[in-house]
C-alpha cells in the first residue's frame, strides 16, 4: 500500500537530478584513496567489495523468522486443532483459551487454525503475484535494455503512464471492476507492480553493456540473446533477487490489505486480510479477533524485510535494486 | 638558506617545539598516521619531521598513495575516517593541535590553516552562488560574523586579487557556470579570506586545463606574498614543485626519504627514490623517460627495512640487513634517509658513513 | 524557471492523456453492462418497475453507450475537457459534486498526516544522519524497520483499541471532527514514513561524505551551517520527490485508512461506489486520481528545480 506506492517511485526520480547527483566526488575516491590504495597493494580487495566473513545478522534473524512462518503454515494440517471452516455455535467470540489459543470469531471457528492456514492463502497468493510480476518486469526489462531504439521507448513510455497512477488504487479499482476475488487482485497487482522489475532490469542490462566482458563477447559474435541470457542475466541477478524479497513483503501488505477491504479473498476463505477484516467490527469488545492475524502478517513481512536488506548487503553492495 | 630543519635532528625530543624562530609557521615532528582496516592496520604515514617558515613553500612529493594527502589532512585535523594520529606532534603557530577535537579545530581551520583541494568541481558546493561560498567564510578576528556589507568588501576584494576583473559576476555565479580555472581561483579566494598563516594545497592544478595552470600557480605564488604564507604543495609534478617550491619534501610509503632546498634536491637529487622519480620525466636534453618500474609496497605494518629494496638499483646485502636508517644531514640544509651512499658523494665519504653506520 | 516550468507542464500533458484513454479503456472493458446493474435491483426488488428490454435501450442511448468505442471515446473525452466527468448511477447526482462534496475530509487527512510524516521524516532522519553509528541511529533504523512491515489497517486498529477502547480518548465514529483526524493521520503518516526516512538519512550520508563538506570544514565552517546550508538542500531531493508522490498518494484518500477509521472521505465513498458498480463515480475517482498524481509529480520536478539550480538552469547533463 503506502510502502509499495511509495518504494515504486523510488524508483523512478526525474532522470536529471540523478544524474547530477550520481556525479562523482564522494569521499571514498579522493579522501581514501591511500588506504584503498594501499589494501590494493596488499592483494586485497578495496573496502568497497570486500566480502564479509562477519555473520550477516540480518539475514540470519530474517531467515529464521520466515522459517518458522513458513513452518507453521506448511505444517498447518497437523498443528491445527480444527479445520479453518468447522463452526461451533456455542464457542463463538471466545478469548484465547486452552481449547482456542487466539480464541474463536464470530461464527465460532478456531481463530488459531484459521491464522495457520491463512498462511497458505496468503503466501501462496503472494508468491505467485511475485512470479508473474518478476517473469514479466525482467523480460520486458532485458527486452528495453538489450533491444534499445523503439521498442525501449515504447516500453519505457507504458512504464511511464502506469507509474502516473496510484498502484494501489488501480488494482483496488480493477478488482472492483472485475469482481472480487483473490485471482483477480492478484491479476490486478501483478499488471503494475512488473513495472519496478523492469525499470531496475532495463538500467541494470544498460550499465552492463558497457561493461568490457559484454563488448567482448559482442565483438566476438555472440547472438544478442546468447549475450543476455549468459552475460547479463547473472550479473543482474542479485539486485533482482533483493528486488523481489522486498517486493514480496509488500505485495503480502497489499494483497491483505485488499482482502481486508473485501476485494480480495472471499469467505469463507481464511486469509489473514480478510479475517482482520471480519476482526474489524468485533474489536471494541473481541480484540483477539484482529490481534492475532495482524501480528502474523507484520512478522512475515518483518521476516522479508530483514532478509531482503540482509540479502542486499551481499547481493547488491551498489544498492542497484533500491536505485535504478 | 632553508629553514628546514627536521627537528628530530635539530634538537632533543622533548623539548619545546616552537618560541625559536616566531616566523616558524608549522612544525611537524615525528608524526604518524594510521588507518586501522579489517585487514590491518595502514601505516600512512611514518615518522615525519619538518618544519615551515612563513612565505616558505614546502613541496610534498612521491607516487600516488605515499601519504602526501594523508599528512595534508593531518595538518588540518581532517583525516578521513578510520585515519588517526598516532604518534608525533603538529605546532601551529606555536599551539599544539594534533589531538585537538573536532570542535577545537573549527575556529583555527580557515583563520591558522586553509586547505586548497585538487578538483574544485568537487570542493565547492554544487547548489550555492560563489559569493554565499566565499561570505559565509568571512569572520573577523575575534572569529564573529562581521557586518554585510565588509563581509562583502573583503570578498569582493579578494575575488579581484585573485585575478577577476568581473567579480559582481563571480560573486552571483554557481561552481559550475564557472571554467575550472576559475573556479579553483574562486576557491583560493575562499580558503584565503581569513587571511591564515598556512596554506595545504593538495594537488591544486591536476585537475586542471594545461593552460590554466600557470595561471592558478601564480596567483597562489602571488597571494603567498601578499598574505606571507607558508605553503605545503601536495604534488606528484616535478614541473608544479620547482615553479613554486622553496623547499621540497619526498615522501615514500609514508617515509620521508629526502627533505632539502627545491633546486638542490631537484637537480641533484641524493636518495636513489628521487632520482627514479625526476628520471621520469622527459629531460630537456631530449633524454626519454624513463619509467620507474614497480609499486610501492604495502603499507599493512611495514617492515623496519627500507622500504625501497625492492625497486632500487643500488640495494645491496647491507640494505636487506639493516634497520631503516633515520633521517641524516646531507649537506647544509639537507636531509636523507638511505643506507646506500648519496648519489652527488665521493666514494670517499661513502667508506666513512658506512663505518659509522655499522659499529 | 519559467523555460522550466513550462518544459515540465508539456510533459505533462501526453502521460495525462495517456492515464485518461487507459482508465477509458480499462472501465468499458469491465464485464458487465452499466445499465444491466442499474436496473438490475429494482428488477429483483419485487418486480414493482418491471424495466423492459425497450426502456434499457433508450437508457443506452441516453448514455450513449450503444455506439461504437471510438465514437464513445470521442464524445466522453470531450465531455471531460468541458469539466463533466459523469453522474453517478446510485444517486443520479453529478460525479464532481459527489467527489467535491467528500474531498474536504480527505484532504484534512492528508494534510494532517503529511504534516506528522514531514515531522517524523526530517526529525528522525536527520538525526539519525547526523549521528551515524549512535544510538540514536540504531533506534531510528529499528523503528523504520518495524513500520515498514506494518499493515497500515493493523497499526489503525491497534491504535484504535489503544485510544478510544482503552483510555477513550477519542469516539470511533463520527463526522469529520479535528479530534478525530488525529489517529487516522497519525497512522497514515507513520505507515508511510520509514522509507522516505531511510531515503533522507541516506542521501544525508552520501552528502555528507562529498569533497565540498571536507573544504567547508578546511574553511572553518561552523558544522550547523554544513548540515543546514551545505548538504540538506542536495540530500532533500531525493525525500523531495517521495514526499510530493505520497502527498498526491495522501490525496487520492487513503482507501484502507479511510475504511478503518471510517472518515467520510473520497476513499470510502469509491469503496462503496465499487461495490454498487457506481461506474461513472469510479471512472471519475481515477481521472481525479491520475490528475493529482500527474500534478503531484509536476510539482516535485519543480521542487527540484528551485532547489538545485543545475536543472533550472538545463546544465544537469554536462558533468
Amino acid at each position: 500500500m503506502a510502502d509499495a506506492e511509495v518504494a515504486e517511485r523510488l524508483v523512478a526520480p526525474p532522470a536529471a537530478p540523478v544524474a547530477a547527483a550520481g556525479r562523482a566526488g564522494t569521499l571514498a575516491g579522493e579522501l581514501q584513496a591511500e588506504a584503498t590504495h594501499a589494501l590494493a597493494q596488499a592483494g586485497l580487495q578495496p573496502a568497497v567489495t570486500r566480502p564479509r566473513r562477519k555473520i550477516n545478522w540480518l539475514i540470519v534473524t530474517g531467515g529464521v523468522i520466515l522459517a518458522l512462518v513458513l513452518g507453521l503454515t506448511l505444517a498447518a494440517p497437523m498443528l491445527a486443532p480444527y479445520h479453518p471452516a468447522e463452526q461451533r455455535a456455542r464457542e463463538r467470540l471466545q478469548g484465547p483459551s486452552r481449547a482456542h489459543p487466539m480464541g474463536t470469531d464470530r461464527l465460532g471457528r478456531d481463530i488459531y487454525s484459521r491464522v495457520l492456514y491463512g498462511g497458505q492463502t496468503s503466501l501462496s497468493a503472494s508468491s505467485i503475484a511475485l512470479g508473474v510480476t518478476l517473469t514479466i518486469g525482467v523480460a520486458l526489462g532485458l527486452l528495453a535494455g538489450y533491444a534499445g531504439g523503439w521498442v525501449d521507448g515504447a516500453i519505457m513510455r507504458l512504464v511511464d503512464v502506469l507509474l502516473a497512477f496510484p498502484s494501489f488504487i488501480l488494482a483496488l479499482i480493477v478488482a472492483g471492476l472485475y469482481g472480487p476475488g483473490l485471482l483477480k487482485v492478484v491479476l490486478a497487482a501483478t499488471a503494475v507492480w512488473w513495472v519496478s522489475y523492469a525499470r531496475v532490469t532495463r538500467s541494470l542490462v544498460l550499465q552492463a553493456k558497457q561493461e568490457g566482458y559484454v563488448q567482448a563477447a559482442r565483438a566476438a559474435g555472440a547472438r544478442p540473446l546468447s549475450i543476455a541470457v549468459r552475460e547479463v542475466l547473472p550479473q543482474i541477478l542479485g539486485p533482482i533477487v533483493v528486488l523481489a524479497t522486498l517486493n514480496l513483503g509488500r505485495l503480502i501488505l497489499t494483497l491483505s490489505g485488499l482482502s481486508f477491504l473485501g476485494m480480495g479473498a472471499q469467505p469463507p476463505t481464511a486469509e489473514w486480510g480478510l479475517m482482520l477484516s471480519e476482526g474489524k467490527a468485533y474489536f471494541m469488545e473481541f480484540q483477539h479477533m484482529m490481534v492475532f492475524p495482524g501480528l502474523m502478517i507484520f512478522v512475515t513481512v518483518l521476516g522479508l524485510t530483514l532478509l531482503g536488506e540482509g540479502l542486499r548487503d551481499v547481493l547488491d553492495p551498489n544498492g542497484a535494486a533500491g536505485r535504478a | 638558506m632553508s629553514a628546514l630543519a627536521p627537528p628530530a635532528l635539530a634538537s632533543a625530543p622533548g623539548e619545546p617545539a616552537s618560541g625559536r624562530d616566531p616566523r616558524t609557521a608549522l612544525e611537524v615532528r615525528d608524526l604518524t598516521v594510521a588507518y586501522p582496516t579489517p585487514a590491518g592496520t595502514v601505516v600512512a604515514l611514518q615518522g615525519a619531521s619538518f618544519s615551515l617558515r612563513r612565505g616558505e613553500t614546502l613541496a610534498l612529493m612521491g607516487e600516488s598513495g605515499c601519504g602526501k594527502s594523508t599528512l595534508g589532512r593531518a595538518l588540518l585535523g581532517l583525516l578521513a575516517p578510520p585515519g588517526r594520529i598516532e604518534r608525533g606532534t603538529i605546532t601551529l603557530a606555536g599551539r599544539r593541535v594534533e589531538r585537538l577535537s573536532q570542535r577545537e579545530w573549527q575556529p583555527l581551520r580557515g583563520r591558522e590553516i586553509s586547505m586548497l583541494m585538487q578538483d574544485p568541481m568537487l570542493a565547492l558546493n554544487p547548489v550555492l552562488p560563489i559569493g554565499l561560498q566565499l561570505s559565509e567564510t568571512v569572520r573577523d578576528a575575534r572569529g564573529r560574523v562581521p557586518p554585510k556589507r565588509e563581509v562583502r568588501a573583503r570578498g569582493m576584494a579578494l575575488l579581484r586579487s585573485v585575478g577577476f576583473e568581473d567579480p559582481d559576476r563571480v560573486w552571483r555565479s554557481y561552481p559550475f557556470q564557472l571554467s575550472g580555472g576559475m573556479q579553483q581561483r574562486a576557491a583560493l579566494a575562499i580558503s584565503l579570506v581569513n587571511r591564515p598563516r598556512v596554506l595545504v594545497a593538495d594537488e591544486p592544478t591536476t585537475a586542471l586545463d594545461v593552460r590554466v595552470q600557470a595561471q592558478v600557480l601564480d596567483v597562489i605564488r602571488k597571494l603567498q606574498a601578499e598574505l606571507d604564507l607558508a605553503v605545503v604543495l601536495i604534488t606528484h609534478d616535478v614541473g608544479v614543485a620547482a615553479a613554486l617550491a622553496t623547499d621540497v619534501a619526498v615522501l615514500y610509503a609514508g617515509r620521508l626519504v629526502e627533505l632539502g632546498p627545491a633546486q638542490q634536491v631537484l637537480a641533484t637529487p641524493t636518495h636513489p627514490y628521487t632520482a627514479g622519480l625526476l628520471a621520469c620525466l622527459p629531460s630537456p636534453s631530449g633524454g626519454l623517460p624513463r619509467p620507474l618500474g614497480g609499486h610501492p609496497p604495502s603499507l599493512i605494518e611495514p617492515p623496519d627495512r627500507c622500504p625501497f629494496i625492492p625497486r632500487c638499483a643500488r640495494a645491496d646485502a647491507t640494505c636487506q640487513t639493516n634497520r631503516f636508517p633515520a633521517l641524516a644531514k646531507q649537506r647544509p640544509g639537507s636531509w636523507r634517509r638511505a643506507i646506500t651512499p648519496s648519489l652527488t658523494r665521493s666514494r670517499r665519504t661513502r667508506a666513512r658513513r658506512q663505518r659509522r653506520r655499522d659499529p | 524557471m519559467l523555460q522550466y516550468t513550462a518544459r515540465r507542464l508539456l510533459i505533462t500533458v501526453p502521460v495525462l492523456w495517456a492515464a485518461f484513454t487507459l482508465s477509458f479503456l480499462l472501465i468499458r472493458a469491465a464485464p458487465g453492462d452499466p445499465v444491466d446493474i442499474m436496473f438490475g435491483p429494482q428488477e429483483s426488488g419485487g418486480g414493482v418497475e418491471a424495466v423492459t428490454k425497450e426502456q434499457k435501450d433508450q437508457r443506452r442511448r441516453e448514455l450513449g453507450i450503444n455506439q461504437p468505442l471510438p465514437v464513445q471515446y470521442v464524445a466522453w473525452f470531450g465531455r471531460v475537457l468541458h469539466g463533466d466527468i459523469g453522474t453517478s448511477f446510485k444517486s443520479r447526482r453529478s460525479v464532481f459534486v459527489e467527489l467535491q462534496q467528500r474531498l474536504p475530509a480527505t484532504l484534512t487527512l492528508a494534510a494532517a498526516s503529511f504534516t506528522i510524516k514531514v515531522v517524523v521524516v526530517v526529525g528522525l532522519g536527520i538525526l539519525a544522519a547526523a549521528k551515524v553509528g549512535s544510538i540514536w541511529d540504531h533506534l531510528v533504523r529499528l523503528f523504520a524497520l518495524v513500520l515498514i512491515a506494518m499493515p497500515s489497517f493493523w497499526l489503525g486498529l491497534l491504535l484504535l483499541w489503544l485510544f478510544a477502547v482503552h483510555f477513550q480518548w477519542v469516539t470511533v465514529a463520527g463526522p469529520a471532527t479535528p479530534q478525530r483526524v488525529v489517529l487516522p493521520a497519525v497512522t497514515l503518516g507513520l505507515v508511510t514514513a520509514p522509507t522516505v526516512m531511510r531515503v533522507l538519512r541516506a542521501s544525508l550520508l552520501a552528502e555528507l561524505g562529498r569533497a565540498h563538506v571536507v573544504f567547508s570544514r578546511a574553511k572553518g565552517l561552523p558544522e550547523h551551517l554544513i548540515l543546514w546550508r551545505h548538504t540538506l538542500r542536495l540530500a532533500m531531493l531525493p525525500a523531495v520527490t517521495l514526499l510530493g508522490i505520497s502527498l498526491t498518494y495522501l490525496m487520492t484518500g487513503s482507501v484502507i485508512i479511510e475504511s478503518v477509521f471510517s472518515w467520510p472521505g473520497v476513499g470510502k465513498y469509491v469503496m462503496d461506489s465499487i461495490q454498487a458498480r457506481d461506474y461513472p463515480v469510479i471512472q471519475g475517482f481515477v481521472l481525479l486520481a491520475t490528475a493529482i498524481t500527474v500534478f503531484g509529480n509536476l510539482l516535485v520536478d519543480l521542487a527540484y528545480g528551485l532547489l538545485d539550480p543545475r536543472i533550472r538552469l538545463g546544465t544537469a547533463g554536462q558533468t
